[in-house]
C-alpha cells in the first residue's frame, strides 16, 4: 500500500482514465464477464475506502479514440497509481485498452472539489 | 506498486517509490525572443529539485542508489533527437516520489521551461533496478528510449506463454548489456499515459542499437508489444534551452 505521509503538502490529484473494451471483453461469456466486473468493482470500492472519490463515468466515443472517461479524485498521486496497479493486477488491462492522466489541482483555480477536502 | 511482469536474470525489482519523469519536448516555434531568459530560472529550479533528491541525467539514474552513487556528477541533461524524430529533445529525470514528480514538473514549467519547450511529460514508478555491465562506458553519449505497451496477443496469452516470452527477451537484453548498453532498469508509465513502460539505455551509438533491434526482432520481442523508440545524443540542458 502506498505511503500517504505527504498528503498535507498535496493540493489534491485528479486521475482521468480513458478506456476502450478489447475484443476479448466482447467475447467473454456472461458469467466470466460478471466475475471480472465484480473483481474490478472490489478494487474501486477499496480505493474509495482509501480516500479516492469516483466522480463519474462519461461516454466520449463520438470524439475520442476511447469509449469512456472515468474521473477520480485522490488525496495523492501515489494513491491514484496504487488504484490503477490493483486494477491491472485484477486483470483489468486484459479487458480494456487505456490511456490515463494524472494532475494536481491548480492552487489559483476554483476551490478543490468536496471529495478532496473530505479526504485530505 | 506491484510488478507488471516478473523479475528475470537481467532485471531485479527496485525498492522504494522513485518515479520516472520522462520528457518528449519540441522547441517552441517561433522561438522566444530571448531564449536565455528561461535558462537561469530553470537551472535554479533544477538545483532545488536536486537538493530534494531528484536525479537529472540518465547517467545519474544509471549510477543507482547508495552513498557512492550520491557522489556521482549530475548535470541536467537532455538528448537531441530532432535529427530523426518528431521531437527535438528527450530526457529522463527521476523524482523521489510520484507526488514530487508532479509538483516538480509544474514548478519547472512555471520557471520558464514552458516558454522554451512544448513538452509531453510522462511519469511513473521505478520497477526494475539499473543494469550496468562491464562493457558499458560512461563516456558513451547516445541514449535509446523505448516506450512500449503489450498488445492484444500478450493480453490474451497464458501466464506460461508470457513467462516464456520474458525469458526469450532476456536473452536479447543480456546480449545488449554485453554489447555495451547500460539499462536504466524499467519504469511503469501505465498509471498516467497510454504506455505500459519505458526503458532507457546509454549506448555507444546508433550501430549498436540497430544490431540490438535485429536481435530483439530475432527473439520475437515485438510479437507481444507495440513500441516507440527515440535515439538521441547527449546535450547539456542549458545549451538545449539556449539554441535558437
Amino acid at each position: 500500500m502506498s505511503d500517504v505521509s505527504d498528503v498535507s503538502e498535496d493540493p489534491g490529484t485528479v486521475w482521468l482514465h480513458y478506456s476502450l473494451p478489447r475484443t476479448a471483453w466482447f467475447e467473454l461469456e456472461p458469467a466470466a464477464r460478471a466475475r471480472h466486473e465484480e473483481a474490478f468493482r472490489a478494487e474501486r470500492d477499496a480505493s474509495e475506502r482509501l480516500g479516492g472519490k469516483r466522480a463519474g463515468v462519461f461516454h466520449v466515443r463520438g470524439q475520442s479514440d476511447y469509449s469512456e472517461v472515468e474521473i477520480w479524485f485522490f488525496p495523492t498521486a501515489e494513491l491514484a497509481f496504487d488504484h490503477w496497479s490493483r486494477l491491472v493486477t485484477a486483470g483489468y488491462t486484459d479487458c480494456f485498452e487505456f490511456s490515463n492522466q494524472v494532475g494536481t489541482a491548480d492552487p489559483a483555480g476554483p476551490a478543490a472539489p468536496e471529495a478532496i477536502e473530505r479526504t485530505s | 506498486m506491484t510488478l507488471l511482469s516478473e523479475e528475470t536474470d537481467v532485471f531485479e525489482a527496485a525498492p522504494g517509490q522513485r518515479c520516472a519523469v520522462l520528457f518528449l519536448a519540441r522547441r517552441r516555434a517561433p522561438s522566444p525572443e530571448n531564449p536565455d531568459r528561461a535558462v537561469r530560472p530553470v537551472m535554479a529550479r533544477l538545483d532545488a529539485l536536486k537538493a530534494e533528491g531528484w536525479r537529472l541525467s540518465v547517467d545519474r539514474v544509471l549510477a543507482g542508489d547508495g552513498a557512492e552513487a550520491d557522489e556521482h556528477p549530475d548535470s541536467p541533461t537532455v538528448y537531441a533527437t530532432g535529427f530523426s524524430h518528431d521531437v527535438d529533445f528527450v530526457g529522463l529525470f527521476e523524482a523521489p516520489t510520484p507526488s514530487a514528480a508532479l509538483r516538480g514538473v509544474t514548478a519547472l514549467e512555471a520557471a520558464g521551461w514552458a516558454r522554451a519547450l512544448r513538452t509531453q511529460w510522462l511519469i511513473g514508478p521505478r520497477e526494475f533496478l539499473p543494469v550496468v555491465g562491464a562493457a558499458s562506458r560512461p563516456e558513451d553519449d547516445w541514449a535509446f528510449f523505448a516506450l512500449w505497451k503489450w498488445n492484444a496477443a500478450w493480453h490474451a496469452a497464458s501466464a506460461e506463454q508470457r513467462r516464456a516470452y520474458d525469458l526469450e527477451c532476456d536473452v536479447a537484453f543480456a546480449a545488449d548489456v554485453r554489447a555495451g548498453a547500460a539499462i536504466a532498469g524499467r519504469h511503469r508509465l501505465d498509471g498516467a499515459s497510454e504506455w505500459d513502460h519505458v526503458g532507457v539505455w546509454r549506448v555507444p551509438g546508433v550501430a549498436m542499437v540497430q544490431a540490438a533491434m535485429r536481435e530483439h526482432t530475432r527473439v520475437a520481442d515485438f510479437k507481444f508489444t507495440t513500441s516507440r523508440h527515440y535515439l538521441g545524443r547527449r546535450t547539456r540542458l542549458d545549451d538545449a534551452l539556449r539554441r535558437k
